[in-house]
């Protein structure tokens, strides 16, 4: 159609650009000044004392026991995801109701859902009290608690970046392995993984990088017990005040998150070198 | 005949296994709403006696009232002002050329990768050195700047859908671009608008960890709210959080009723994988 009409363009997408200034654009360079220049509760200013006190403090063990946290998450929620969604991809049967259990928590809130793990797994008086063997386990407060209930807010989110990876493979290429002589398990592993590689490392990479800056779900179900990085920032901002160094932490928690996404997306292109079908 | 690929007992295999993964994922959700109708003084599961007094409860709670009016106008607000942001942005987007367009788009979805912890926490500093209240300027900006890229989304896929044939005679007739876009395209793409304005209502009415640094002691959603009660395991909280559940299976029959749930998250993980 109309070719370079910047202006009727322009127009269209003020509002959205006036939005992201507002919402991104100022507010990101605000944050890189403070942590850069800005001054702590403490008085110290400016990026290295900041450092300083990170590496010293108990939010230097909070990142890396987060980053694991994360890790461990995304492996549980990938691993978990990725059968249900062949299920889906494959199987018509009781199919509309496997899809409202599974993504029907995606509609209520966090906080809800981190409540209700809170009620699953209080001792005594929560639902894990009845389970035999387990009934005197304390996980509340605990990084099992936290793991527990990221696992099941991210799990639909994993299900549906394996399910949109997975809908692209086209069903014909596995009955062709099969019908030369392929088991189901070779299929899996010779094709439909190899196959799904990029959504694969996709997935992963989503709910790690979602895990890891999760703030809610470390607070309620992890506290002081678990003491994640996410704690640590909600502490500083909410309960001390101390913005500057809560900005500190929010920065290198990011920086940190980044640097395992690019390691992981690197080894997986080395894991799995792109396959084209 | 469908599928063979897998034989008769990895089938039965694959499920039980995902039986059991949708009993973990109503797991909590159950637990919630059933012990949300205690009538008892305190929280044990599964409760002795059933009855409504803690919704009661809850409804005459002023605090609570606030809260729950605070979230609803913050949701419609945030939903229909993306609805227009959005939808005018993909028009842009998709309808028209011009230099840039890349780097545009990347600009306008860039929200989606920007952690939720960041947004808040940016806002409240800012608006700290401002000195402005953060809430509700704040909040509203937040939730938006959530949002509008899914609504980009939604918009995008829907105009990609709508034969563009149709924008074409409308035009060639002697109606204007504005006529056209609303009375040809914006009938024919409205079905997509509304159901992201439906899934947006509901993630801004759930959002907690934005909400968290974007709202102050007399001006709380929800979530907020929720998150402040939590450790505490009143039985009135879960009463609220039984309210919030049946808001959100309100959005989720609304959704699978005019488009299909599946449907509509298959559009909103199309925009979180690009």
């Amino acid at each position: 159609m109309s070719r370079s009409r910047l202006p009727a363009s322009l127009a269209l997408l003020a509002p959205a650009f006036v939005l992201l200034v507002l919402g991104l654009v100022v507010p990101g360079g605000v944050l890189l000044y403070d942590v850069l220049f800005g001054r702590q509760l403490t008085g110290a200013q400016g990026i290295g004392p900041a450092l300083d006190r990170f590496v010293s403090g108990p939010a230097l063990e909070a990142l890396g026991r987060t980053l694991a946290l994360a890790l461990a998450t995304a492996t549980v929620a990938v691993g978990v995801a990725y059968p249900v969604a062949y299920y889906l991809y494959s199987r018509r049967a009781r199919r509309n109701v496997v899809i409202l259990c599974l993504f029907a928590p995606l509609f209520v809130s966090v906080v809800v859902r981190s409540y209700a793990w809170i009620l699953v797994l209080v001792p005594r008086t929560g639902v894990i009290s009845l389970v035999p063997f387990a009934s005197d386990a304390r996980l509340l407060f605990t990084e099992w608690a936290v793991l527990i209930g990221l696992v099941h807010i991210l799990l639909p989110v994993a299900g549906l970046a394996l399910y949109a990876s997975l809908a692209n493979v086209r069903i014909e290429v596995l009955r062709a392995a099969q019908s030369l002589g392929a088991s189901f398990p070779r299929v899996v592993v010779d094709v439909l993984l190899p196959l799904t590689a990029v959504g694969i490392t996709n997935a992963f990479t989503l709910v790690f990088v979602l895990s890891a800056t999760a703030v809610a779900i470390p607070v309620l179900l992890g506290g002081v017990g678990a003491n994640t990085i996410g704690y640590q920032i909600w502490q500083q901002f909410l309960i001390y005040g101390d913005y500057v160094y809560g900005s500190v932490l929010t920065f290198i928690l990011v920086v940190s998150t980044l640097a395992v996404v690019a390691a992981v997306s690197a080894a997986s292109r080395r894991l799995a070198p792109a396959t084209a079908l | 005949m469908t599928v063979a690929i897998i034989e008769q007992a990895g089938r039965r295999t694959l499920g039980v296994f995902v039986a059991a993964v949708c009993a973990f994922s109503l797991l909590p959700i159950a637990v919630v709403l059933l012990t949300s109708f205690t009538n008892e003084g305190f929280i044990r599961f599964p409760p002795r006696s059933f009855g409504l007094r803690y919704y009661a409860d809850a409804l005459g709670r002023p605090e609570f009232r606030e809260a729950l009016a605070v979230s609803v106008v913050i949701a419609l607000v945030v939903s229909f002002a993306a609805a227009v942001i959005g939808t005018l942005a993909a028009y842009a987007l998709t309808r028209t050329t011009f230099r840039g367009r890349t780097i545009t788009t990347a600009f306008l979805l860039s929200p989606l990768v920007v952690p939720h912890v960041i947004i808040g926490v940016a806002l409240l500093q800012t608006f700290v050195l401002a000195r402005i209240p953060v809430a509700p300027a704040g909040l509203l900006i937040g939730h938006l700047t959530a949002v509008v890229p899914l609504m980009i989304g939604f918009a995008t896929a829907s105009l990609a859908g709508f034969p563009r044939q149709l924008e074409w005679a409308s035009l060639s007739l002697g109606a204007g671009r504005v006529r056209t876009f609303f009375q040809v395209t914006l009938p024919g793409i409205a079905p997509g608008i509304l159901s992201g304005l439906i899934y947006i209502f509901i993630y801004s009415f759930d959002e907690a960890t934005i909400s968290l640094f974007t709202t102050r002691s007399n001006f709380r959603t929800l979530p907020v709210v929720i998150f402040g009660d939590a450790v505490d395991q009143a039985p009135v909280t879960n009463a609220m959080s039984g309210l919030m559940l049946l808001i959100a299976f309100a959005a989720i029959a609304l959704l699978q009723w005019r488009v299909g749930l599946f449907r509509v998250l298959l559009a909103r993980g199309q925009t979180i994988t690009q």
